[in-house]
């Protein structure tokens, strides 16, 4: 089905810093909301949409609704882990195609580090109550365990190697050493990934993000307003969500949602795989990109591993550029919460804002996808087309 | 850091009793005759909310495996692996091996699960079948 109204992005801000101990949630969240109404000429009086994840402090948008004085006429709390912020985009748009906002801020802040909650993929403390937990919880495993899962049956049905999932690291770290900002601005080599210590074999410590504080915003708005703007114009042209859980225990761990979420996404906005310039893909771990490549079809189920090899994913010489601000694995992982960078990178690249070094030559469509939750078990794929509108 | 939870629900408590007494029982559609795992009140098939608890064999193939090297509970110390295996019955667990591992790749190699006490709770583990060898 073809959209009849596009909303467009009209601000984005990504906070700077990685590490934030004297300044609390609350303030973050401000600064990330006024970094993105000023970046797009906007002030806080015209936002009537706010959208943001259980990152913000409070019940659902109260507490920071009420602290940032909004004048709100809409709202959207959508919880879907990582892709929270990917899905809000997609929201947005739809709640101003319906006249139910004109102006929606998208917010996400974290400082899991300041926190001390920073300890690397930590174990499990959801609700025992969660009816699909039953799968992984009682036999010591934690975050990774399952992409470790995924990443070991990928090896076993398509032969994809530690050295190809390394190839995702070492293009992260060609990105984030152009990026000041990045967690990790050193290059990495694929010797120095599968030389790094086995976190969940097969996956190394180098094939997992970082967890950083943090975050950034958004602002989402009509067409006629975001002409009215000085800023390029990012077009949202299409998009899909969807949940994908364990089936009753008859899940294949090694396909994601994406498989359905990218086709939908990019047969809304009427292009193709093919056409997409640059791609910001979540890459909590070396296997979630893979996955995301295949599922979207950048390349065949199972050619992953073959697709990022010698540079595959570097801007400028790889197949496709993805992540050129360093991703989740080398730049900005907020809050273990991705997709909101994601969204904010590809913006960068539409309006021809990325570093130089990484930015994608006449870069006119783009997609991103998040992962949120876990592979195989329980995730919410969401996946954006968007494209530089004259 | 503290020791690993186990799930337990209304749904789960039927399965658990099951696992005290050494034998794995799961749920099994009264429509369609599905296996389902994680317990749960309704079939994924069919939305039926009627099953019987039923004994299922504990044999079944490894799809997946992992070994974490770090430390994440007190109750599983370092190398430990987690181990995904595909009952006979259909539905994907997940458990651990213990005793003799294969060699190489684990993936396709047939197991039966025993049990054994773990963290003051009944637990089920993965035997490998070296005789079934993949």
């Amino acid at each position: 089905m073809a959209r009849t109204a596009h909303a467009y992005i009209a601000g984005a801000y990504e906070l700077p810093e990685r590490y934030y101990p004297d300044k609390t949630l609350a303030q973050l969240q401000a600064e990330a909301a006024l970094g993105a109404l000023a970046d797009a000429g906007l002030t806080i009086d015209d936002v009537d949409g706010f959208f943001c994840g259980p990152d913000a402090p409070g019940t659902g948008p109260l507490s920071i609704a009420d602290y940032l004085n909004l004048k709100l006429r809409h709202f959207d709390t959508t919880n879907t882990s990582g892709s929270s912020y990917t899905v809000h985009v997609a929201h947005a748009a739809e709640a101003i195609a319906a006249g139910k906002c004109d102006v929606a801020l998208i917010t996400l802040a974290g400082r899991p580090r300041a926190e001390g909650r920073a300890k690397g993929a930590l174990a499990r403390t959801d609700n025992p109550q969660q009816p699909d937990f039953q799968w992984e919880q009682p036999y010591g495993l934690a975050v990774l365990n399952v992409y470790a899962m995924v990443a070991r049956r990928h090896m076993h049905e398509y032969g994809t190697t530690a050295e190809q999932l390394a190839w995702v690291k070492v293009a992260a770290s060609h990105h984030a050493q152009h990026n000041p900002n990045a967690r990790l601005r050193d290059l990495v080599t694929v010797e120095e990934v599968v030389g790094s210590p086995l976190v969940c074999d097969p996956l190394h410590r180098l094939d997992c993000c970082v967890v950083t504080d943090g975050g950034g915003a958004l602002i989402v708005t009509r067409p006629e307003i975001a002409k009215s703007l000085k800023r390029p114009l990012v077009r949202l042209i299409g998009s899909a969500e969807t949940t994908q859980g364990q089936n009753g225990g008859y899940m294949d761990i090694t396909t994601s949602g994406a498989a359905r979420t990218g086709p939908a996404a990019l047969a809304e906005a009427g292009v193709g795989i093919g056409d997409i310039k640059y791609a910001s893909l979540y890459d909590s771990f070396t296997i979630t990109v893979l996955m995301q490549l295949e599922d979207l079809g950048f390349c065949a189920k199972g050619q992953g591993g073959a697709f990022v090899s010698d540079g595959g994913l570097i801007s400028g010489t790889g197949r496709i550029a993805i992540n050129t601000d360093g991703g989740g694995l080398c730049n900005n992982h907020p809050s273990n919460r991705g997709g909101m960078t994601k969204v904010i990178e590809a913006v960068r690249q539409l309006r021809g804002e990325a570093h130089p070094a990484v930015q994608v030559p006449d870069c006119d469509l783009a997609l991103v996808n998040a992962i949120g939750g876990q592979l195989a078990v329980r995730h919410a794929p969401a996946t954006l087309i968007l494209e530089r509108a004259a | 850091m503290g020791i690993s939870k186990i799930v337990m629900a209304l749904d789960d408590q039927p399965m658990w009793a099951s696992i005290n007494r050494h034998a794995l029982e799961l749920q099994k559609c009264t429509e369609c005759g599905a296996f389902r795992y994680p317990p749960a009140p309704v079939c994924p098939n069919d939305l039926n909310d009627k099953a019987d608890w039923v004994p299922v064999t504990g044999r079944g193939e490894i799809i997946s495996w992992v070994v974490f090297h770090k430390k994440y509970f007190d109750d599983h110390a370092p190398l430990y692996n987690s181990t995904a295996v595909r009952l006979d019955e259909g539905p994907i667990i997940v458990t651990q091996l213990r005793g003799e591992e294969p060699g190489g790749s684990w993936i396709g190699q047939r197991v039966e699960l025993v049990y054994a006490e773990h963290a003051g709770r009944s637990q089920h583990f993965a035997h490998w079948l070296k005789s079934e060898a993949a």
